[in-house]
């Protein structure tokens, strides 16, 4: 897979030159509603992988998006390429994340992703764009700075040995001869005290963690996998996703799908299992607990 | 001969120009969906859908629809301006001269099937409890609503219910689901809503827009 999408990233600016008088007959007809390049991050830092989205969104129901040409990521070494296509009714979604990681600092530009096709709206062949990219690659070393080493080094470890002594015998030890004898002031035998008044406080019940929420939810529907049990795992994924009493999937989805698509996955999974009817629960019962093991795996 | 309600897509442009009879037996037809002339009643074809349209901006010479009317329509939908590049479009068409003539997308036999394939939508009962709820909350207004409660004088109809509920499983067949989740009442609640509540003169004056009020309303009614 990387080595094709080395492949493509390569060639993608001669094919598309090659590409953009083919004869319109073969063209997909789309009404684009959306079409955008993004990142999870702005600044990305050399050898941590980040990747890069290519999202499109078309009112028509097809099967398969073509014609989409990826810019070039020759600067950076591509390490997956996942696909995803959503189609209904009430159009496709396309979802293209790239994964990639840099290898030295500095400013990247890469430029629009480009689709072909002919509008439906008005039956004319058109070459889509989507908005270009800017990434600040910072290195990893600016974090961590290099140990000293040589004879400056040297010099630093005496003057480090000489400070750590004054510190010891300067301000350590009086400090604790003086802790010592307030200490012993203090609990030098007295009078008896009165003895002291004992009141049983219970400790406060920790809150518990999303993910025992979760966990008890799970066990629950795992020994006996129903719409109620369902309903409790659904219930609990909304505790971990950080729902309010007002949010809906949409809510949710908007907020955690970019980062935790598995989390997304399992919330989509118990809306169905909790809302479906009764012939296609056991159906979105076993989509649910596949959800689930993807989640916790 | 038949006059042009005899339709299945009627179009009643800017129908608060129309005098109040007009828009009495338009909306008649509606609910009856038949016509009585004389001695003879004649059924209106099935489906029987009227689009009507209105402009807020000048209410000169117009006669407003009564709430009782505007509750007849199942849902209203604001129509903004238009966008640069949908303006854009416009130019693009215009320029050609004529406009091209408008085209067969879908037949009668289409349109029933994609009915009978909304009405086939599953809502479990959490979720027509959720409806139910929602509608309410226009009547009595829900604590987390407070801010917006003093701009409601009406509350919406029962066919607010039955309107949600429809365009639910509408919306969920849209997406390719057959059953409907909360995501889908919440996304049509607003325009099934927004002109069957009736709102205090101060929601004008303070210009205080209908949506503002119904999602507010909307949004204090806990997701089951």
């Amino acid at each position: 897979m990387t080595s094709r999408l080395l492949a493509v990233a390569l060639v993608a600016p001669a094919a598309a030159c090659l590409c953009a008088p083919a004869s319109a007959q073969a063209l997909q007809r789309l009404t684009v509603t959306s079409f955008a390049l993004s990142a999870d991050t702005a600044k990305p830092t050399t050898g941590v992988p980040f990747h890069v989205f290519v999202t499109l969104h078309v009112r028509e129901n097809v099967p398969s998006i073509q014609e989409i040409e990826l810019p070039s990521l020759a600067a950076l070494e591509v390490l997956g390429d996942e696909r995803k296509v959503a189609s209904s009714p009430g159009g496709t979604s396309y979802r293209e994340t790239i994964s990639l990681v840099a290898h030295a600092p500095g400013t990247i530009h890469i430029a629009p992703a480009t689709l072909d096709a002919i509008d439906a709206r008005d039956g004319k062949p058109k070459r889509y764009s989507t908005n270009d990219l800017t990434l600040e690659i910072t290195g990893a070393s600016e974090t961590s700075p290099a140990p000293a080493t040589g004879p400056s080094a040297l010099q630093d470890f005496d003057g480090a040995v000489v400070s750590l002594m004054i510190w010891i015998f300067g301000i350590v030890v009086p400090t604790v001869t003086a802790l010592v004898l307030v200490a012993w002031l203090v609990t030098r035998p007295r009078a008896a005290p009165p003895p002291p008044h004992v009141v049983a406080v219970s400790e406060p019940t920790p809150a518990p963690a999303p993910r025992d929420v979760l966990g008890d939810a799970r066990a629950a529907f795992d020994a006996a996998p129903s719409r109620a049990t369902a309903a409790r795992v659904r219930d609990a994924a909304r505790h971990v996703a950080g729902a309010a009493e007002k949010d809906t999937l949409a809510d949710l989805d908007w907020r955690v799908s970019p980062t935790q698509p598995r989390l997304a996955e399992l919330l989509t999974a118990a809306e169905r299992a909790t809302f479906t009817y009764d012939a296609d629960l056991a159906v979105a019962l076993d989509s649910l607990r596949i959800a689930l093991e993807r989640y916790t795996a | 001969m038949l006059g042009p309600i005899f339709g299945n897509v009627v179009l009643a442009d800017e129908i608060n120009r129309a005098p109040a009879k007009v828009q009495s037996a338009l909306l008649e037809a509606m609910q009856e969906r038949q016509v009585t002339i004389g001695p003879e009643t004649h059924p209106l074809p099935d489906p029987f859908i009227v689009m009507a349209t209105m402009n807020p901006l000048d209410a000169e010479g117009t006669y407003a629809l009564p709430l009782a009317q505007m509750d007849r329509f199942l849902i209203k939908i604001d129509v903004d301006y238009p966008t640069a590049e949908e303006e854009l479009q416009i130019l693009d068409r215009f320029a050609i001269g004529s406009v091209e003539p408008v085209r067969n997308v879908a037949s009668l036999e289409d349109v029933h099937a994609w009915r009978a394939q909304s009405r086939a939508v599953h809502v479990e009962p959490k979720v027509l409890r959720y409806i139910v709820d929602i509608v309410a909350a226009t009547r009595s207004v829900p604590d987390g609503a407070r801010a917006v409660a003093g701009y409601i004088e009406r509350g919406a109809s029962p066919r607010a219910t039955l309107a949600i509920a429809n365009m639910a499983r509408s919306r969920a067949a849209l997406d390719g689901r057959d059953y409907v989740i909360p995501d889908d009442v919440r996304r049509v609640s607003a325009p099934a809503l927004r002109h069957r509540v009736g709102f205090h003169y101060r929601r004008a004056l303070e210009g205080v827009l209908p949506d503002e009020i119904v999602s507010a309303v909307v949004a204090a009614v806990p997701v089951p």
